[in-house]
């Protein structure tokens, strides 16, 4: 409880600190230019992310409690899947020739699913060693969201042109997720199948500006409807849903993983 | 006489002018067509677009006028031809009440007729030489000569099997004739319940035909379409079972492109408890009482599942979204108008014509024999197990084999396949079979010609676990067992009447304890706790407080900027 009142401050604490330094920027961002944008740019304050993780695969079966048995491949199996998500950023705060700062939230959604096998005993005392596939389905649905800081170096960009665009991300994760069979929600001793999990998030990764392959598009899209920049990113993400010290056992539901997308500014 | 046709016709002028219009507004929005020129006219009574509907109580093949029941305010849903007459219609010796209204009659009576071409035409009705066969019968005894004619209407009671007694098709030098005992009788039933022999739907016009004195047609007709179906398609020809937690899966394979087929019914015994199709549930679903794990929260949806008429009333009281059945009380005589006056305004019963069945006249029809077409139907069923009253055996489950293959006495005591088959035949007896020179081709102990499996099967509605209306096969779940009790389930084959086809090839199975992930995961000591735990670890009860933080954030911050400005 203690905790979550700690970072709940310091969320609040972050954001306040940091917004005078933001809105001095509103002032001069009309004012700001580049060797390549001598023209009319409209301010940029935002920052949108479509994002696609196509090879998520949960760390559920990292749970030291489990002692060694994978409950989690032994009923989805090894395959891995896609973690739909979007993330919105504020850039509250623009650093000259280096970049922006600022929060971000997101939100996505991953689900895993397969036949249920059948009820026994395994080798080595895990349920699922030996199975056989029963007809009733199983599922395990995660929602993901978070809560970062957002820095990106764009400075490159705006003072010589170079479209790639370094940034990083740190903050709070977190998961709520739900596991389902053919007749809804699972149930175990009276425990529902279904709960949230905590952690932290990291990410690194490299945005492509897309504005350097057509820099008139670029300036169209830009006058008629405030974008300022368009990027493909590759991202190298780590949802490490372990508790973070406040939440002792967490059904982890995170992960590492490569996370692909477009990015608008505006 | 002629003094007294030209009274008659200067009143009917004058009762049409007062109530005429009303009539003829109605007519344009019947079902049947009526006159709307000329100088006579026959119409439905005003208000009604069709006839009222009777039928036997439930599992009476055969019963009275008295004893039917008014179904006509609890017809079948909408997407089943409510007006139209299926399988089981036709077994509840469905009656059609035509209240008409006659005006401007200039004819000696009425006669009725069906057929699928025009029966107005003299040449349809009437035999012109042996060699020629009459496309249209008589489904009606004729009216006495009208000579008078009243705004009350004339009722007349239309008995489906009369309309459905289409086979043998019309031969030379037979004329098939109309015979009011005919409907209520077991032959009757047996020789027009169970003469298709296509699954398709087959449609008939009732005709109401003003004839003179030499049976000639005069003036215009009432017509009335009444749209039959009493085979339902052949069933799935594969289905297979998955055992699951108190639950079994149930999947099958498409019969064929099928134009006749609107969905799938899924049955079981014993019965399931409730099912789910994707994320609709519906029924409700016990826990597992074997399995050492607690059974998962079903919800308790119910689906909107379209029940038919049971055959067994008694058993029915628990068949979940089933068309109640008719009203309890029987219907009266309908002798002089009876019915007439308690259901419309200003229908006074003394005024009101004879009815047709009262009034089997001396027309020259009754000289023939009626067991012209009945010395040559029959068939060679209807003998050892006719006479049980049709039940199916809703009681003892009868359940065999431990998986694959099984059969369930409840699920296929009671069915006919057309042509014959090799899991169940309908033992009420058959139908003949005749080529197209009248001579009798098959007995028709099976049914009548292949129909590539196409039938009728009739399972007591407590064994429906599911329908669906939809002709592509799904996968459903019939959920409720009991873990390692032996489950028979077959699926049928559903047409557009709400006609239920033969049973598939049952398949037993028995629901098994299972380890979704959720309790493979406890099941492995795994430590997260879910929902159950509402203080501390991973309890939704925390995501307010982070929410409420990220708010108050945010808040502040928007506080703090409008501050500055």
């Amino acid at each position: 409880m203690i905790a979550r009142t700690v970072v709940s401050v310091a969320v609040a604490a972050s954001v306040l600190a940091a917004a005078p330094a933001a809105f001095a920027q509103d002032d001069r961002v009309d004012t700001l230019g580049t060797l390549h944008h001598k023209v009319y740019e409209s301010p940029q304050h935002f920052a949108i992310e479509l994002r696609l993780a196509p090879f998520f695969y949960p760390d559920v079966d990292s749970d030291p409690s489990l002692g060694g048995c994978t409950p989690f491949k032994s009923v989805f199996g090894p395959g891995k899947t896609v973690l739909l998500s979007g993330e919105f950023d504020w850039q509250v705060l623009r650093i000259p020739h280096v970049g922006t700062l600022g929060p971000g939230v997101g939100i996505g959604y991953a689900t895993f699913s397969g036949n249920a096998p059948l009820a026994s005993a395994g080798a080595g005392g895990c349920l699922t060693s030996t199975s056989q596939s029963s007809g009733e389905s199983t599922s395990l649905n995660i929602y993901p969201f978070y809560a970062v800081a957002v820095f990106r170096a764009d400075g490159l960009w705006k003072d010589f042109g170079v479209p790639f665009i370094p940034y990083a991300k740190a903050g709070l994760g977190g998961a709520l997720w739900q596991a389902t069979n053919t007749l809804g929600t699972s149930n175990f001793d009276g425990q529902k199948g279904q709960g949230y999990s905590m952690g932290g998030q990291l990410a690194i990764g490299l945005a492509f500006n897309l504005n350097v392959l057509d820099p008139y598009a670029a300036r169209e899209f830009d006058e008629q409807m405030g974008v300022n920049s368009t990027s493909l990113f590759a991202e190298w993400t780590d949802a490490s849903l372990n508790g973070l010290g406040f939440q002792s056992n967490p059904l982890r539901v995170g992960g590492t993983m490569w996370t692909f997308g477009l990015a608008w500014e505006f | 006489m002629l003094f007294r046709r030209l009274l008659l016709a200067f009143v009917c002028l004058v009762t049409v002018g007062l109530a005429g219009s009303e009539v003829h507004a109605q007519t344009g929005s019947s079902s049947g067509t009526g006159t709307t020129t000329g100088t006579d006219s026959i119409a439905l009574a005003s208000g009604l677009t069709n006839p009222y509907r009777f039928l036997c109580p439930s599992g009476e093949v055969t019963c009275d006028q008295k004893s039917q029941t008014d179904v006509t305010n609890t017809p079948r849903p909408q997407n089943l031809n409510p007006t139209g007459c299926s399988f089981t219609d036709c077994e509840g010796d469905l009656r059609l009440d035509f209240p008409l209204v006659i005006s401007g009659f200039n004819g000696d009576h009425i006669e009725v007729w069906a057929g699928n071409i025009d029966c107005t035409q003299d040449a349809n009705r009437n035999q012109v030489s042996t060699a020629t066969a009459h496309p249209c019968w008589p489904v009606a005894g004729n009216t006495g000569p009208l000579y008078a004619v009243s705004t009350s209407p004339l009722s007349y009671s239309i008995f489906a099997r009369d309309v459905l007694r289409f086979s043998p098709p019309p031969q030379q030098g037979v004329q098939q004739l109309w015979s009011g005992s005919f409907h209520n009788s077991p032959q009757g039933e047996t020789d027009a319940c169970h003469v298709q022999t296509s699954d398709a739907a087959v449609s008939f016009s009732i005709y109401f035909i003003p004839v003179n004195s030499a049976f000639q047609a005069v003036g215009t007709a009432y017509m009335w379409p009444l749209n039959t179906d009493l085979v339902a398609p052949p069933p799935p020809p594969s289905v297979t079972l998955q055992s699951g937690d108190t639950l079994l899966s149930v999947s099958w394979t498409s019969p064929g492109d099928d134009p006749d087929i609107t969905g799938f019914a899924l049955w079981s015994d014993p019965p399931a408890a409730g099912a789910t199709s994707g994320g609709c549930s519906c029924g409700s679903s016990p826990g597992s009482g074997a399995s050492s794990y607690v059974g998962a929260d079903a919800p308790t949806v119910m689906a909107d599942v379209t029940q038919y008429r049971c055959i067994d009333a008694e058993s029915d009281a628990t068949a979940d979204g089933e068309v109640e059945g008719a009203a309890d009380a029987p219907v009266e005589a309908m002798e002089s108008g009876a019915v007439e006056a308690s259901m419309m305004e200003g229908a006074a019963p003394e005024a009101s014509m004879p009815m047709p069945e009262a009034s089997t006249d001396g027309a020259p029809e009754a000289a023939a024999s009626e067991g012209g077409t009945d010395a040559a139907g029959g068939g060679d069923g209807g003998v050892t197990d006719a006479g049980d009253g049709g039940m199916v055996n809703c009681n003892p489950i009868n359940v065999g084999g431990g998986g694959g293959s099984c059969n369930s006495t409840a699920l296929t005591g009671r069915s006919f396949v057309i042509g014959g088959g090799s899991s169940s035949v309908f033992t009420e007896g058959g139908t003949p079979v005749y080529d197209d020179a009248g001579n009798i081709i098959s007995t028709g102990g099976e049914g009548g010609e292949a129909l590539s499996g196409g039938g009728i099967a009739e399972i007591a509605p407590q064994y429906k676990g599911y329908e669906l209306d939809d002709r592509v096969p799904s996968q459903i779940t019939l959920t409720g067992f009991k873990n390692g009790e032996t489950v028979a389930v077959v699926v049928t084959s559903i047409d557009a009447f709400g006609n239920v086809g033969p049973v598939s090839t049952p398949q037993c199975g028995q629901p098994e304890p299972t380890s979704d992930f959720w309790k493979t995961y406890k099941g492995d000591n795994g430590s997260a706790s879910g929902c159950a735990l509402e203080a501390g670890d991973g309890s939704s009860s925390d995501l307010p407080l982070l929410a409420f933080g990220i708010a108050v954030t945010g808040a502040a911050f928007m506080r703090r900027r409008r501050t500055r400005r």
